[in-house]
């Protein structure tokens, strides 16, 4: 486990995925990008990763799926949504079936950091 | 003056008294006597064919006639002639018996004396002549009450008819189909009861000496039945003494039914009047009450007599009768009739008439006034109700209207909410990019000159201005269910302030009093409806201003007041304003008080704007009080 939080951002959008990418980048995150839910899974096969910040509405599978494909293999993974709409069952289901929070786009990147720093702080005492 | 002499015609066979009689007659000095003496009946009656004497003396017993027979064959022949018979006195009898039968005086041969002879001769003659006088003038009287139309008649008194004429007698054949006689009671021929004892009745008040005029219907039923005026007049003879009854009928029956028919016309009239409901008046020209029929006269403003005479200015104020004596004028020169309506108090009732006045005569005019009070109720009330009705249509069509609109809105909004649906999704993540990539630039050139960094800053809250007004859309389209609890009103309104900072130009002044009642509310919903009011407040007052906010209680409902000292809204746009998408601001799209409205309404409750141009608008939240 490295220093710092390493974290996947996924967007079908590759300038959403990208620039939110660059940004934790520059704060000094270990950042992954995808594009869809498939690219997704294979940087998590390939990468340890402790975040996962993913669009809910995809074409190949949604957030929400993706979140349950992680579940078994990864059951240490963080899994935070970003959406465009502000309630979708979808996401309800998503919430109750343990992701930790919804952020709706755009996001609030002051916040974001600060629950990522939240989130290391309990990473790290678990590590 | 000699005296023309006196034709004297002697029937005498015996010689002796022949020569007696001649010698007194040309012994006295009084009269100068012409006379012819025949000695037979034969001879007699033949000079009489030739002539006729001033006296005939007749010797009742003839060589060829005797006794009475002399006297009637000779009375026969000369009726107009006076006769005075000569008898002996063994045989006066038959005298008395010629007397009776027309003769006018007998002497007996022997007592004759020459005076008494020529005084008998002149009474003789006298009498007769008052005789024919009397019987031509009676010959007149009889004609003349037979040329009569009417019935005459004479009774004595035991009712026996005395005379009649022959329209009396027609009239009894008429009536009770009798065949009248002189002598016979005029009582037994009236063959009804009732007629019978009214005549008695009548006749014996004038035996009394009475002259009276009755009328009644006389006749038998089934026959004539007529209506007579009977003058009964008492004849009375030289002592004053009532010996019997004149009667003079006439026949008053056309008259009578004439009356009748009057009377029953009258009669008629008079129940036609009393059944009216009308009032009928007959007005002249100078507005004169002239006549007020028998109608309905509890309709009268005043009694019949207090009105008669008087003017219309009496009963009416003095415009309104002015405006009746121009319409009565009016109706006087064009004969057609005109129709008014006019309230009048009678006794302590209001009632309105409807009145026709119609020319009467050159002068007059006839006024059919009648009550229309219940008629004038039935249609105020109608008018009063298809008012109300007409409002009522108006609410309905109003409701209707708003209703369409409102249908008409929501479509709108539906489409607009589908649109804002997925065009928000497509938007928010470019505008998440840009704000990422201002991020980004933010982050890595710290040290950027002052231009790059307004430009940064410029980029970062017109893409914030953007996404606010995608999320307004999403909040109008898709509002939150509502969670309403128990919320301090001071809470709202500093969190609120917390959320939706006030710029510091403005200044901000609450007024929440310390006893004010928690409100049932959803209070994110809340606080979004105030927030969008400050917001709304503080670009009212771009340059300065003072924020009032204020909460009252009013029973049942907490009141929150927004004020501010801004620009104000025109009157033009006020029932705008709560209308979506009416925007009056550059970058606003017009959802912020309809999400205001939409959302009091959900809480129970609603918004009221008040607002002066230049001096500011006043805001006010109804939201219900938490019970208890």
């Amino acid at each position: 486990m490295s220093e710092s939080l390493s974290i996947l951002v996924v967007d079908d959008n590759p300038s959403m995925a990208s620039t939110l990418a660059e940004i934790l980048d520059v704060k000094g995150f270990e950042v992954h990008a995808a594009n869809s839910g498939a690219e997704a899974l294979d940087i998590l096969r390939d990468h340890p990763v402790d975040i996962l910040l993913t669009d809910v509405k995809m074409p190949d599978m949604n957030g929400v799926e993706l979140y349950r494909e992680t579940r078994k293999p990864y059951p240490n993974l963080i899994t935070l949504l970003m959406t465009a709409y502000a309630a979708d069952t979808i996401i309800q289901q998503g919430l109750a079936e343990g992701i930790q929070t919804v952020l709706t786009k755009p996001v609030n990147i002051d916040y974001l950091l600060a629950l990522f720093s939240a989130f290391k702080r309990i990473v790290m005492k678990a590590g | 003056m000699k005296k023309k002499p006196i034709r004297v015609l002697l029937l005498e066979d015996n010689p002796g008294d022949a020569r007696l009689l001649r010698e007194y007659l040309h012994e006295t000095d009084l009269v100068q006597v012409e006379l012819d003496h025949v000695e037979r009946l034969k001879t007699c009656l033949e000079h009489l064919a030739r002539g006729k004497p001033d006296v005939i003396l007749l010797d009742l017993g003839l060589p060829d006639s005797q006794g009475l027979e002399t006297f009637t064959q000779v009375y026969a022949q000369a009726p107009e002639v006076p006769i005075v018979v000569l008898t002996g006195l063994n045989d006066t009898g038959q005298a008395v018996e010629a007397v009776r039968d027309g003769a006018q005086d007998y002497l007996v041969k022997g007592d004759v004396s020459g005076g008494l002879l020529v005084r008998a001769i002149r009474y003789a003659i006298e009498r007769k002549q008052a005789e024919v006088e009397l019987m031509e003038r009676n010959a007149t009287l009889n004609a003349i009450l037979e040329s009569a139309a009417t019935p005459v008649f004479s009774l004595d008194r035991d009712y026996r008819y005395t005379s009649f004429n022959s329209a009396h007698a027609a009239v009894m054949k008429a009536l009770y189909g009798a065949e009248v006689e002189i002598g016979q009671s005029m009582l037994e021929y009236q063959a009804v009861p009732a007629d019978r004892e009214e005549a008695r009745k009548n006749l014996d008040r004038a035996l009394c000496g009475e002259q009276i005029v009755e009328s009644a219907y006389s006749g038998e039923p089934g026959r004539t039945r007529r209506y007579f005026e009977i003058t009964h007049n008492p004849i009375c003879d030289t002592t004053g003494e009532v010996i019997g009854v004149s009667v003079f009928v006439s026949d008053i029956t056309e008259r009578k039914q004439a009356e009748e028919k009057l009377a029953a016309s009258e009669a008629e009239l008079r129940a036609l009047f009393a059944s009216m409901q009308d009032v009928v008046l007959v007005i002249d020209r100078e507005g004169v009450y002239r006549k007020i029929a028998p109608t309905n006269l509890a309709l009268l403003a005043k009694p019949t007599q207090e009105l008669l005479g008087k003017n219309l200015r009496y009963v009416f104020p003095a415009e309104q009768a002015e405006t009746f004596l121009g319409t009565t004028r009016q109706v006087l020169e064009t004969h057609q009739t005109a129709h008014i309506e006019y309230e009048l108090m009678i006794g302590e009732r209001k009632v309105w008439f409807s009145a026709s006045i119609s020319s009467m005569n050159e002068d007059s005019t006839v006024w059919v006034t009648h009550d229309i009070t219940e008629h004038k109720r039935a249609e105020q009330k109608l008018a009063q109700y298809s008012e109300y009705l007409e409002e009522m249509v108006a609410e309905r069509t109003r409701e209707l209207t708003d209703a369409q609109e409102k249908l008409v809105r929501h479509e709108k909004l539906a489409v607009l909410g589908q649109i804002a649906g997925s065009v928000s999704h497509e938007l928010r993540n470019p505008l998440g990019i840009i704000l990422n990539a201002v991020y980004y630039l933010k982050l890595v050139q710290p040290d950027a000159n002052e231009k790059v960094r307004h430009h940064h800053a410029m980029i970062e809250q017109e893409t914030h201005n953007a996404e606010k007004i995608i999320s307004d859309l999403l909040d109008f389209t898709r509002l939150k269910s509502t969670e309403l609890e128990p919320v301090s009103v001071a809470e709202l309104v500093q969190h609120t302030l917390k959320r939706f900072p006030v710029p510091k130009i403005v200044t901000v002044a609450l007024k929440l009093p310390a006893d004010l009642p928690m409100v049932f509310a959803d209070p994110r919903q809340v606080e979004q409806m105030l927030g969008n009011m400050v917001v709304n407040a503080c670009q009212a007052m771009k340059d300065g201003g003072q924020l009032t906010i204020s909460a009252h209680h009013q029973k049942e409902m907490v009141t929150i007041v927004v004020n501010d000292t801004g620009v104000g809204i025109p009157p033009e746009n006020m029932p705008k304003l709560f209308e979506p998408l009416f925007t009056t601001k550059i970058n606003g799209i017009g959802l912020g008080l309809p999400i205001c409205k939409k959302l009091a309404e959900a809480n129970g409750g609603r918004i009221e704007v008040q607002s002066e141009p230049g001096k500011g608008s006043t805001f006010t939240v109804y939201l219900p009080a938490q019970e208890g």
